[in-house]
């Protein structure tokens, strides 16, 4: 699954840590999901989307082209 | 507002002092009510009971750290439990095929024979091991079951 979190948090000049601060998880959790290694839950991908006010496909594709 | 976390570390380190404690301390007072000798039946339930609450304090541990992680630990854990443990067990059924069948003797026949009483009690040490292993892992899956209908 792809993301635009890595340019979200540029965007907000927020650090991995500042960023899995606010979501209450650790820096590699941030690290894992910017790089595609790991999908979040869906309730973590909504928190996600909550704290940058957007909606979760605005945040996450699948893959798949179809956002 | 983020909740405030002890490092899992620090978990870690309460849960190996509380159980060397524990074990030691309750080891010693064991020991000193209850000698050892050939009929030792108060003794061995005693230390058997010593061992159940030391194991339930473990798991009081492992269920408080699991809680505390994120959902990226907590996904590594059970990568490393189901594959680390089903790869373990997997290998330790080869190295049991290879011993129970003689295989230490025939590498080294002057220091290793598995006569009878070793090899009962060498079959009853690693299902002693293994059977629980494997009864937890149905115990589990029965419960994803239940609790997921």
């Amino acid at each position: 699954m792809k993301n635009r979190l890595k340019v979200l948090r540029a965007e907000r000049d927020w650090s991995q840590a500042d960023l899995a601060q606010r979501l209450d998880v650790s820096r590699q959790s941030v690290n894992a999901i910017e790089t595609g290694k790991y999908d979040p839950s869906l309730p973590l991908a909504f928190r996600i989307a909550r704290l940058f006010d957007l909606r979760i496909e605005e945040v996450f594709q699948d893959g798949e082209g179809s956002a | 507002m983020p909740r405030r976390r002890l490092p899992l570390r620090a978990y870690m380190l309460v849960s190996l002092a509380g159980i060397l404690a524990f074990v030691l301390g309750a080891g010693l007072l064991v020991r000193r009510a209850l000698p050892p000798g050939p009929s030792g039946g108060g003794r061995i339930l005693a230390m058997t009971a010593v061992s159940a609450v030391a194991v339930g304090w473990l798991l009081w541990v492992a269920i408080t750290c699991f809680r505390r992680m994120d959902e990226f630990r907590q996904a590594a854990a059970k990568f490393a439990w189901y594959w680390g443990g089903s790869v373990g067990v997997g290998l330790s059924t080869i190295l049991y095929a290879f011993i129970g069948i003689g295989g230490l003797h025939w590498l080294d026949p002057a220091d290793f024979h598995l006569g009878r009483d070793l090899f009962e009690a060498y079959v009853l040490g690693y299902m002693t091991a293994v059977l629980p292993i494997l009864a937890g892992f149905l115990g589990a899956r029965i419960w994803w079951r239940i609790t997921k209908r």
